[in-house]
């Protein structure tokens, strides 16, 4: 019966309905057993409720999940009586009546005989049923505070009287719900240890009953066979029980003191071990999500109806929420709503969006992103207009030339591309431990609400639904250009932009510059995810132990795989069909054998370099061409970066600026190019102009420009001087120290002049010596 | 930890230039700790493999000199041995230099000659 609800919300089902079934030895029979008192009065000292609490956000499917429980509780032979809704029952704001009279209405319905007397047992059930609920309404009647009408005889009269009603209460409770359990016991389908179940839904929201309610539920679960379901969200609840309890005071406790008082109310009510908590729907459940209640598919099938991208491609709306090699959910599934009833929403308003409309498929997406926005500022608590002054940060315009529109504010949000995850490339260390290469890849995005004046000043970080419902706009707008989008602020980062990650090289202990490996820089969010799921395949692979002689052949192994994925996501938007072919390959092949390969796979890669560069649809994506032209800097001016003798062996190097040069000259731009990657590698040389490493580099332009080379190593062999003699003093002084103050002085001696110039005389020797 | 090279007007005395009056003392002290510093240096670097260089450099760049002596300590034992042995070979030339009224050319351009 638990898959009455699809999941993960059927094991939510699952866990309460053990919580209720489970077995429990009470601090209450302990007591009665040892000092033989009567469960009666054990009860009495030892409260012992039994409730489940089912806590949740709004809209996260708390009540389908106690109504499915309930149901399968009632299939497996215990008493349920429908839900108690206290938000809507107008009674003196307690629970006690309602549930006595719900359990009598749930008794009859099962009683054979309707209308008539009924069997002995039901009798004396029904006696006792109408006895418990006159003690509820009297121990209800003697907590409310309406009774300031009568006079203060009457007044304390009534209060005795519910007094008595309130001790008498327990006894007739016990002995009513054995009464019931035996009954449902002895019935076809009832089980043989029954439980009677009270479910209570959304106590948090009848207006200031909660913590009455609460203490009623503890009470009548207080005794052995009934146990309280409760749905609420306990943040709400929180705040509420708080709420109450400042107010019952005339000067209002602290708020830490609250605070305890809170906490120690919701761990008694709902102690952890009888919580089950319902979070959001992972990004799987989102994109499979299907409303109980509608007759619609799910979210990823309503968005696939819509056809997007042109040419050789036919991609839809739901194209972006997914990976194409694993089929997993792209990071823009984070965008969709986590809560089911947001969902429902969701799903709702895209059915109805015709598709037959020109317009359809810019609406759909359009509703996407808005639902996406709306959900990232709930998740990052800003949806307060003060956070905004400005204006709200995504509005929907317009149409502009029947193309659906809408504005973005970049102005206080700030998005960056963030890196995790580094390994290590084996053998990466030279014998003295001086070189470390980490490989990885994860573009990971964080946004930042900003506010700018002189000094840009961060006020919150924002959820990454909302940041990546902020890229699925430029997405749908920029790369399938489906809708206008009115930008105002700097547009969200490129992926090339930002200081490369892909491999951070350590040289003679130190670090260099990150831009040995990098990537286009794509205008579209979701190449960099595709080339990062390329190359979880390609670091654990490339990565993997080799006992090639050289390790360079691995490293070059590791950038032609690279390479070769960076096309496929260029020309394709999909990994290289074998990521990491040529890094396993070269593995297999040994130190003999590798040289070969590897030269017989960058010729292919230049081919497939060359078919990329020549297509017309790597070009047609992205506003005016920018991808190709991306494209086209990566390969002029980006792949040569890694021209470094301690990376690649100069054989290597050779070939692969060779390819490079006669694919542009084949179409006429080598010079540009050469004019282009010279100036790259001069601002790389200058920014690290002190360090060693870069010597490989001063070669590499001084095959393409031979003045600027010369320049260059002028400049760096007298930056070393300079760091040489520093390094000298540095030693020098943590050698010695002296006492003496030492300012300049006139006035000279014989014997002052020649000490003066013995000791310059040893200095100019020295110097003289550390120079050659 | 080793005692410390002082270089005050006790060392001026011992090497025979106690006469000078205070400024001249000072000017000379002044220029023998540069020069010692310098023949350090190259005593020092040249008793170091690279790493232990990057790790001394790195040491002293943080500002940490109490840990920088220790390493050296730890890394060149016999380093205090190595600066008496520099301060000795300046003093010497100074003093003949000073006996003789003229500059002795040491032919020394290294620490470890």
């Amino acid at each position: 019966m638990t898959d009455l609800v699809p999941a993960p919300h059927s094991w939510y089902v699952a866990q309460v309905c053990d919580l209720v079934g489970r077995d429990s030895l009470s601090l209450r029979d302990r007591i009665s057993r040892r000092a033989r008192l009567s469960n009666s009065y054990a009860t009495r000292l030892v409260e012992d409720p039994a409730i489940i609490c089912i806590a949740g956000e709004r809209g996260s499917g708390k009540t389908t999940v106690l109504s499915a429980a309930a149901a399968q509780l009632s299939a497996e032979g215990h008493l349920v009586i429908p839900p108690v809704r206290p938000e809507f029952f107008a009674a003196a704001g307690s629970l006690i009546p309602s549930v006595v009279a719900h359990l009598r209405t749930t008794l009859r319905e099962d009683w054979p005989v309707k209308g008539g007397k009924g069997s002995d047992a039901e009798i004396r059930i029904n006696r006792k049923i109408d006895r418990t609920l006159r003690q509820a309404n009297l121990i209800s009647y003697g907590s409310a505070r309406e009774s300031s009408q009568l006079r203060a005889d009457e007044q304390a009269a009534d209060l005795s009287l519910a007094a008595y009603a309130d001790s008498d209460f327990l006894d007739n409770w016990r002995e009513l719900t054995a009464q019931v359990r035996a009954r449902v016991a002895k019935t076809s389908k009832g089980s043989k240890d029954a439980v009677i179940v009270i479910p209570v839904d959304d106590p948090d929201l009848s207006p200031g009953t909660l913590h009455q309610i609460l203490l009623d539920l503890r009470l009548i679960t207080s005794v052995d066979g009934v146990v309280g379901i409760a749905c609420l969200d306990l943040e709400e609840a929180r705040s509420e029980l708080a709420d109450a309890y400042r107010r019952s005071y005339k000067q209002s406790p602290s708020r830490l003191l609250t605070s305890r008082v809170v906490d120690a109310q919701i761990a008694k009510a709902f102690p952890d071990d009888s919580r089950v908590s319902i979070g959001g729907l992972d990004t799987e459940d989102r994109l499979s999500f299907k409303a109980l209640d509608l007759p619609l598919p799910s979210i990823e099938k309503l968005c696939s109806g819509y056809a997007i991208g042109e040419h050789h491609r036919r991609d839809t709306v739901a194209s972006v929420l997914r990976l194409p090699r694993t089929k997993s959910p792209s990071p823009y599934a984070r965008a969709l709503p986590s809560n089911p009833r947001d969902l429902r929403a969701l799903a709702y308003r895209l059915s109805t969006i015709p598709s037959d409309s020109p317009t359809s498929v810019g609406q759909v997406a359009l509703e996407l992103c808005r639902i996406a926005v709306e959900t990232g500022l709930k998740q990052s608590g800003a949806t307060d207009p003060e956070l905004w002054p400005a204006g709200k940060p995504f509005e929907v315009l317009d149409p502009i030339d029947d193309l659906p529109n809408c504005a973005v504010r970049y102005d206080e949000i700030a998005i960056r591309a963030v890196a995790h995850g580094q390994h290590d490339l084996p053998g990466s260390k030279d014998d003295d431990g001086s070189m470390l290469i980490k490989v990885g890849f994860d573009s990971g995005v964080e946004a930042h609400l900003v506010r700018r004046g002189d000094k840009a000043e961060t006020i919150q970080r924002l959820d990454p639904s909302l940041t990546y419902a902020l890229l699925l706009i430029r997405e749908f707008s920029h790369y399938y250009g489906v809708f206008h989008v009115n930008i105002s602020g700097s547009t969200p980062v490129r992926g090339g932009d930002r200081s490369s990650s892909l491999m951070l090289v350590r040289l003679d202990g130190k670090p260099t510059d990150s831009r040995f490996l990098t990537a286009p820089a794509w205008e579209a969010f979701y190449d960099y995810f595709v080339l990062d799921e390329a190359l979880r395949d390609l670091v654990s692979n490339g990565t993997a132990p080799h006992n090639l002689t050289d390790r360079r052949l691995v490293i070059e192994a590791y950038f032609i795989d690279f390479c070769r994925n960076i096309v496929s996501v260029q020309m394709q938007r999909t990994p290289a069909r074998d990521p990491s072919r040529v890094s396993t390959a070269v593995r297999a092949e040994g130190s003999a054998h590798a040289r070969r390969l590897l030269d017989r796979e960058l010729s292919k890669l230049f081919r497939e370099f060359e078919k990329c560069l020549d297509s017309e649809e790597s070009r047609v994506h992205g506003a005016d061409g920018i991808r190709g032209d991306d494209f086209w800097e990566w390969i002029e001016v980006g792949i040569a970066n890694m021209c470094h003798d301690r990376l690649l062996t100069p054989h290597f190097i050779e070939k692969l600026m060779s390819h490079r040069s006669r694919t542009l000259d084949k179409r006429g731009r080598l010079q540009a190019a050469n004019t282009a990657l010279s100036a790259s590698l001069e601002s790389r040389i200058k920014a690290s102009i002190d360090e060693r490493w870069v010597s490989s580099l001063i070669e590499l332009v001084h095959g393409l420009d031979e003045e600027l080379g010369v320049i260059l190593l002028a400049s760096h062999r007298a930056a070393l001087e300079t760091v040489e003699r520093g390094r000298r003093r540095l030693l020098g002084e943590a050698a010695i120290t002296t006492h003496s103050e030492i300012p300049q002085a006139e006035g000279v001696d014989a014997d002052f002049k020649v000490a003066l110039a013995a000791l310059e005389q040893i200095e100019s020797e020295a110097r003289s010596a550390a120079l050659g | 930890m080793p005692e410390l090279i002082k270089l005050d007007h006790q060392f001026l005395v011992h090497i025979g230039l106690g006469h000078l009056d205070v400024d001249q003392q000072n000017t000379i002290l002044n220029k023998l700790y540069r020069v010692l510093e310098i023949r350090m240096g190259q005593a020092v670097a040249t008793s170091l493999t690279k790493n232990e260089r990057s790790t001394l450099e790195r040491l002293l760049e943080e500002g940490n000199s109490e840990a920088a002596q220790s390493y050296m300590e730890r890394v060149i034992p016999d380093y205090a041995f190595v600066a008496r042995t520099e301060l000795e070979f300046i003093a010497s030339v100074v003093m003949e230099s000073v006996r003789r009224g003229e500059v002795v050319v040491s032919g020394q351009g290294k620490a470890d000659d």
